[in-house]
C-alpha cells in the first residue's frame, strides 16, 4: 500500500467515523430509544416478513 | 535540589506509565472500551431484558445440572451464576458477566491479531467487540451467548499453539474448549468447530498419522469439555418440537439496506430486526462498513504469512460456512436443505441462524488488524499528523452500531425488583406443605412496570425457592412454539382453558399462586374465586391452593450418568490445567534460573 492510498484510507476512516457517529446521534435523540423496544406485549419479539 | 529531584521522579513515573500502557495496550483498550457499553449499567439494580433474567439468588436444584426434562440449554452457566450469586450476589454476578463479555472479546482478539503495532491489535479488538451482532444480542439478553462469543478468539489461540504442538499446548485447548462450553452449549459447539478448522486444515507438515493423532486429542477434547450439556441433551426425554415453525421464525433477516446478505456479511440480521442498532436501516453505517470490509480483505492477503500454514484458510473456511449456515433459511433451494437440516435429531442448534455469523466476525477482526497495519506502515514516520489521525482506523468499527455506547445509549438499564417479590419469598418459603407456585399470567415473558415495561423471561423460576410452574412456550407475533418444559406441558391445557383454576391446583402439585398484575392478568382473579388471598401489592397478589401432593416428577435423565459424565469433565480439564501450570513454571525465569 502507497503513502497516498493510505493517508486517504485514514482520512475516509474519520469521515466515516464522523457520518455514522453523528448520524446515529441524530436517529437517537430523534426517538425515545427506551421505547423503541417496549410496550405491553408478553411476546419473545415480533417478526418482520 | 528537591525540584530537580521531584521533576526527575515525576518524569520517570510518566515514562513507566507510557511504558505499561503500551505494553498492555490490547488489555487496557478492552477495559476502557467495556466500561464504555457497560458503564451506567454498573448502578445498583439489575439489567432485565428478554433472556437476561439474573435474580439476587437463584434457587439451587438438580435441573441446573441438565437433570430436567427440559433441553439443556442453560447448563453449567446457570449452576455458576446460582452458586457464584450466593457468594458475591446476582447483582454483581450479572454486573460481572456484563464486564467480562466485552473485556475479554476485545483483549482475545487483540492478542490473536499476529502484529507487532498495537493499533492494529486494538484494531481487531474493538471490532470483534463492538458490532450490530454484540449490539443486537445484548439487546436481547443473550448473555450466556455473548459470553462464550468473547472466550471464542481465546480458542483460536489455543488451536494455533495446538497446531504446532509444545508444552501445555493441548492443556490450554481443553480448557479453552471448556471455557467456552460454560457459558453456552451453542458456544462449545462453535468453539469445536473454530478449533478444527484452525489445527486441522491442510497443508500439513507432519506426516498423516501425527495430524490424525492430532485429529483424535481435538475429538477427544471437545466431547470431554462439552460433556456436561452432552449427556443430559442425549439422555433427556423427547421436547415436542415444530422445527420448520422455529426455523422459520428466527431465520437471520435483513435490517439493512444490503439485504439479508449484506445485513450478515456487516454481523447484523438477527431475527429481531427490531434490536437492530438505531440508523441501521438508514445505512450511515455503510461508507465505514466498506472501509472495514476493504482492509480486511488487504489484511486476510498478509495473514496467511503470519500464521501456521493451513490456519488461516481453516479459519476463513469455517467464517463461510457460518455465513452459508446464517443465510441458508433466507435462500431458495437453500432453505429446504435447512429446514430438513431443522428436523433432524439436535437440528435445533440451527434456529436462530444468525448467530453462525461468530467464525466470520473472529476471522473479519483479525483480518481489519492486519488490515490496518498495512495502512500504518504505508505512512512515513515524519507524516506525524496522519500517524496520530490513524487512531481513527481502530476507531472505525465503532460505526457500525455508534449506539452501543453508554448502555445501548439508554435502551439497557437497572431495576430493581418490588419489595413485594422478597415477601413473597418469606410466605413461601416459611409455608407449610410441599408443591410448588403457579406464576399467572401465562407468559414465558412478562413486561412488568417496574422494568419498564421490557418483556424479560420469567423471573420467579429463578427468583422463588419453591420450584415454579410457568408457561414455556415462546410467543412470536401470532405464533406460539410448544412448552419445553412437561409440567408447564402437562398445566397448559387446564391454563389456557376456561372455569375455575382451584379444583385443579392440587393435581398440579401447585401450593401458591402468584399473579403479577401485568399484561392481561385481569382474566387470572376471577378465575381464582375460593383460594385464600395471603398477601396483595400493587404489583402482584399471591394466593395459597388447598394441600398439593407435591411437584409432580416426570421422565429426566439419570442424575448418576450426569454425575459421572460431569466427573468425567473434571478430570479432563482438571489435567488440562495441570498441564499448562506445569509448562508455565517450566518457562518462568525463576525456575530456570535465567533470571537470577
Amino acid at each position: 500500500m502507497d503513502w497516498n492510498r493510505a493517508r486517504l484510507m485514514v482520512l475516509a476512516a474519520l469521515l466515516a467515523l464522523l457520518i455514522a457517529v453523528v448520524g446515529a446521534y441524530l436517529v437517537v435523540i430523534s426517538q425515545n430509544p427506551a421505547s423503541s423496544v417496549t410496550g405491553p406485549s408478553v411476546s419473545y419479539g415480533s417478526i418482520s416478513p | 535540589m528537591f525540584g530537580v529531584w521531584f521533576a526527575w521522579s515525576q518524569r520517570r513515573r510518566a515514562f513507566r506509565a507510557t511504558r505499561f500502557a503500551a505494553r498492555h495496550v490490547g488489555e487496557l483498550s478492552g477495559l476502557v472500551l467495556a466500561l464504555a457499553v457497560v458503564a451506567p449499567l454498573l448502578a445498583p439494580g439489575f439489567v432485565l431484558s428478554y433472556d437476561m433474567a439474573f435474580v439476587p439468588r437463584p434457587r439451587l436444584s438438580w435441573a441446573l445440572l441438565g437433570v430436567s426434562g427440559t433441553p439443556p440449554r442453560s447448563v453449567p452457566s446457570a449452576l455458576i451464576v446460582a452458586v457464584l450469586s450466593r457468594a458475591i450476589t446476582g447483582e454483581a454476578v450479572e454486573k460481572l458477566v456484563l464486564v467480562s463479555i466485552f473485556a475479554l472479546a476485545a483483549v482475545g482478539a487483540a492478542r490473536l491479531v499476529p502484529s507487532d503495532r498495537s493499533i492494529a491489535r486494538v484494531a481487531g479488538g474493538v471490532l470483534y467487540a463492538w458490532n450490530p451482532f454484540t449490539y443486537e444480542r445484548l439487546l436481547a439478553g443473550h448473555w450466556a451467548l455473548l459470553l462464550g462469543y468473547a472466550v471464542l478468539p481465546w480458542v483460536a489461540a489455543a488451536a494455533l499453539r495446538f497446531r504446532l504442538g509444545g508444552a501445555g499446548a493441548t492443556g490450554r485447548l481443553v480448557l479453552a474448549l471448556f471455557l467456552a462450553m460454560v457459558p453456552s452449549p451453542y458456544t462449545g459447539i462453535l468453539a469445536g468447530a473454530v478449533a478444527a478448522a484452525v489445527s486441522l486444515t491442510p497443508p500439513w507438515k507432519e506426516r498423516f498419522r501425527a495430524v490424525a493423532r492430532r485429529a483424535a486429542v481435538l475429538l477427544g477434547a471437545v466431547i470431554a469439555a462439552n460433556l456436561p450439556w452432552l449427556v443430559p441433551a442425549l439422555l433427556g426425554p423427547a421436547v415436542p418440537e415444530r422445527p420448520l415453525l422455529a426455523s422459520a421464525l428466527f431465520r437471520a433477516r435483513s435490517d439493512s439496506p444490503l439485504g439479508s446478505i449484506g445485513s450478515l456479511l456487516s454481523l447484523g440480521g438477527l431475527w429481531r430486526s427490531d434490536l437492530a442498532p438505531p440508523g441501521r436501516s438508514a445505512g450511515l453505517w455503510i461508507p465505514a462498513f466498506v472501509l472495514i470490509a476493504v482492509l480486511t480483505v488487504a489484511g486476510w492477503a498478509r495473514l496467511g504469512g503470519r500464521w501456521p500454514g493451513g490456519a488461516m484458510p481453516g479459519m476463513l473456511a469455517v467464517a463461510a460456512a457460518g455465513v452459508l449456515l446464517a443465510e441458508a433459511p433466507s435462500v431458495g433451494g437453500l432453505d429446504a436443505v435447512s429446514r430438513w437440516l431443522s428436523g433432524l435429531p439436535g437440528g435445533g442448534i440451527l434456529r436462530d441462524s444468525q448467530k453462525f455469523v461468530i467464525p466470520l466476525a473472529l476471522a473479519g477482526s483479525v483480518g481489519f488488524g492486519l488490515g490496518v497495519e498495512r495502512v500504518l506502515q504505508a505512512i512515513p514516520s515524519t507524516d506525524r499528523l496522519v500517524r496520530r489521525s490513524a487512531a481513527a482506523l481502530a476507531l472505525l468499527p465503532v460505526a457500525l452500531a455508534p449506539t452501543l455506547a453508554w448502555g445501548a445509549s439508554g435502551r439497557l438499564f437497572d431495576a430493581r425488583y418490588p419489595r413485594s417479590w422478597g415477601r413473597v419469598e418469606d410466605i413461601v418459603a416459611s409455608g407449610p406443605g410441599p408443591g410448588g407456585i403457579l406464576a399467572l399470567p401465562w407468559h414465558a415473558f412478562l413486561p412488568f412496570g417496574w422494568n419498564r415495561g421490557r418483556p424479560v423471561h420469567q423471573p420467579a423460576l429463578q427468583y422463588f425457592s419453591r420450584p415454579v410452574l410457568s408457561s414455556s412456550s415462546l410467543e412470536v407475533g401470532h405464533y406460539r412454539l410448544p412448552d419445553e418444559d412437561p409440567w408447564a406441558r402437562r398445566a397448559a391445557p387446564v391454563i389456557d382453558g376456561k372455569g375455575p383454576l382451584s379444583p385443579q391446583l392440587h393435581r398440579l402439585g401447585v401450593r401458591y399462586v402468584v399473579v403479577f398484575k401485568e399484561a392481561d392478568w385481569r382474566r387470572d382473579p376471577q378465575r381464582l374465586i375460593g383460594l385464600p388471598g395471603l398477601f396483595d401489592a400493587p404489583d402482584l397478589r399471591l394466593y395459597r391452593s388447598p394441600a398439593s401432593d407435591g411437584v409432580p416428577s416426570f421422565p429426566r435423565p439419570s442424575l448418576g450418568v450426569v454425575l459421572v459424565a460431569d466427573l468425567l469433565t473434571a478430570v479432563v480439564v482438571g489435567g488440562g490445567a495441570r498441564a499448562v501450570y506445569r509448562s508455565a513454571r517450566a518457562r518462568s525465569p525463576s525456575r530456570s534460573g535465567s533470571g537470577s
